[in-house]
């Protein structure tokens, strides 16, 4: 009754709310029913809610398909780790070092081309990773003076990936770092300085436990999105190629291609709901620890 | 120390200024190869294969991106429409939520903010997302499509904080009682205050619409609704993508254009104006960038 009142009284904001309510609603809730397709036989004529229902049967497909499943899980995971580590290491190194830099213009501008190719959506980045690795004249294989055909190579992906991805990230990704350093107040340093701790022992007894707390708290609330990577990257950047699946795939990549070629949904569906599964326990999971280490951290 | 630092260069400001550059450098030198190919001449590509030295320079393949520039520039209509109807409506669909939730009397602002947190644990994944947005709302080939999914909790939550740590909810109060109601307290009080973290998100935003190439690539199929990201993904795989185009609206001959038609350095100088706003407006957003960067870091 209360609650009805105070609604009424304040109607207009509700008005005002109504637009992205239905927006959520929309792209956001009615697609989450739509993971009900998983257990269903998709029949495009009938669509999602009208299909028959088959039980479990794209989850047996799923375990089937043994090498699939643990490959893109693999892949996704690894990457997943892999980019966190060296990215985290990465922006703090980086941060530390525009920070340490008593040049502060220079270091702007410095910083400001490292920030650039975070602008630069992964389509043109293709561009310019074929324009290196192409097997004729790509500029790799004419510094190896080689003729290798990367685009075959799965076992070199791995690696190229990671350059591509520390390129277009580091810059940005150290940003959030450089301004916890620059609230770190200077008499910190000062009162060391007295103490007569030299360069060193500032930096490793100051400034990177003055970091830990971000560290941790970006590590942990980038764990929610473990399952879901960048098409991107994963999908254009590699073209596709089939070749390169081995290495490259990850379970976004392999869904956008599953859409992309309308193949058999059976399957795919089964990997969404996977994704979504394990995706919402990471998130969930992984908040329930910031809550305790750091409640302002907190998703919710 | 840090005066003493800025009086004499010392070798450690040295060594980290050499590496903080060639890590810039790095990060320039694959636009700076791009640039360079596309006032390559294609033999020269041809010959040598892509270098930062060419043997030929030529202006080919930008008299190319002017003659075909049809499609180019429909491509560019589309996007700047998605960009800056996709902008405004976000942000005042974001904005106008922002508020009723920063409302401290507004009772059901506990719920609205659950229905805004869910989707950010659990999601539909894209197989649910794109069946439901292509047979539920008939949304393939829409340009709608491209605009509306655009709402994001973090930015919800980036403009909430603001509000709720720069205005005063007595300010808020005492404008009701002068006999404002909701939408011109929000329209006359609020949003003039909220102009900073207003630019941040809509920076965001504008540059996330005018980079998504996602959404483009899973739903669109007409040319006349093709966006630029869309397009380079297009010609990517094949250039005469641009040529059929040209070839239908101005009567030009099909087979000579294609016999004349640098390919290599006429990707890379469509890429080239495809990139251009961004690299040119990327000095003057950046700062906005950053802004919106920190100010997500605290929660409210």
């Amino acid at each position: 009754m209360n609650l009805l009142r105070n609604s009424w009284k304040n109607r207009w904001l509700i008005v005002m709310s109504l637009p992205a309510l239905i927006l959520f609603i929309m792209f956001s809730y009615i697609p989450m029913f739509g993971l009900v397709l998983a257990f269903k036989k998709f029949d495009y004529s009938k669509g999602i809610f009208g299909s028959p229902w088959c039980g479990l049967n794209n989850f047996r497909l799923l375990f089937i398909s043994g090498q699939t499943f643990w490959r893109l899980t693999r892949n996704t995971v690894g990457y997943y780790l892999l980019f966190t580590i060296t990215g985290t290491i990465g922006n703090v190194f980086l941060a530390i070092g525009i920070y340490e830099f008593a040049y502060k213009k220079l270091g702007k501008f410095f910083q400001s081309c490292m920030i650039l190719p975070t602008f630069i959506t992964y389509i043109a980045v293709t561009f310019i990773v074929y324009a290196c690795l192409r097997t004729d004249g790509g500029l790799v294989n004419r510094l190896l003076g080689k003729n290798i055909n990367w685009y075959l190579n799965a076992d070199a992906w791995p690696v190229i990936l990671l350059i591509v991805r520390t390129w277009k990230s580091v810059g940005y990704g150290s940003v959030l770092y450089l301004s916890v350093l620059a609230g770190i107040d200077t008499q910190l340093y000062e009162a060391a300085a007295l103490d007569g701790a030299n360069a060193r022992q500032k930096m490793w007894h100051i400034t990177l436990p003055m970091l830990l707390p971000m560290v941790a708290i970006m590590t942990l609330l980038g764990l929610g999105s473990i399952m879901y990577s960048d098409t991107g990257l994963f999908y254009q950047v590699t073209k596709n190629v089939g070749a390169l699946y081995r290495t490259t795939q990850v379970l976004d990549s392999y869904v956008l291609n599953a859409i992309m070629s309308s193949t058999d949904f059976s399957l795919t569906s089964a990997i969404t709901f996977y994704q979504s599964v394990v995706g919402c326990i990471m998130v969930v999971g992984t908040n329930a620890i910031v809550r305790k280490v750091s409640p302002e951290n907190a998703l919710f | 120390m840090r005066t003493t630092r800025k009086k004499h260069i010392t070798f450690a400001q040295l060594v980290l200024g050499l590496l903080l550059g060639v890590y810039a450098f790095v990060c320039l030198m694959p636009l700076v190869l791009c640039v360079i190919v596309s006032f390559s001449s294609d033999a020269s590509i041809q010959s040598k294969g892509f270098s930062f030295f060419p043997e030929e320079w030529s202006l080919q393949a930008w008299t190319y991106v002017g003659s075909f520039g049809n499609q180019l520039l429909t491509s560019y209509g589309v996007t700047i429409f998605i960009t800056v109807v996709g902008t405004i409506f976000g942000l005042i669909v974001m904005g106008t939520f922002a508020y009723a939730l920063s409302r401290q009397q507004f009772q059901l602002r506990k719920a609205f903010s659950i229905v805004m947190l869910i989707p950010m644990l659990f999601s539909g994944g894209m197989l649910a997302g794109y069946l439901v947005n292509t047979q539920l709302y008939h949304l393939k080939d829409s340009i709608w499509v491209l605009i509306l999914p655009g709402i994001s909790t973090m930015y919800i939550i980036i403009l909430r904080t603001y509000i709720q740590m720069n205005i005063p909810d007595s300010l808020m109060e005492s404008a009701k009682i002068d006999g404002a109601g909701e939408i011109r307290t929000f329209a006359q009080i609020v949003l003039p205050t909220m102009v900073p973290a207003m630019a941040s998100v809509g920076f965001m935003l504008a540059v996330g619409y005018w980079n998504d190439w996602n959404r483009a690539f899973l739903y669109i199929t007409s040319a006349s609704k093709t966006p630029l990201q869309l397009l380079l993904i297009r010609i990517e795989k094949n250039i005469e993508f641009l040529l059929q185009e040209a070839t239908m609206s101005s009567g030009l001959d099909y087979t000579e254009l294609k016999a004349s038609l640098p390919e290599e350095s006429g990707r890379m100088a469509i890429m080239l104006t495809v990139l251009g706003p961004i690299l040119i407006a990327y000095p003057f957003f950046q700062k906005y960038f950053i802004q919106g960067l920190t100010v997500g870091s605290v929660k409210g």
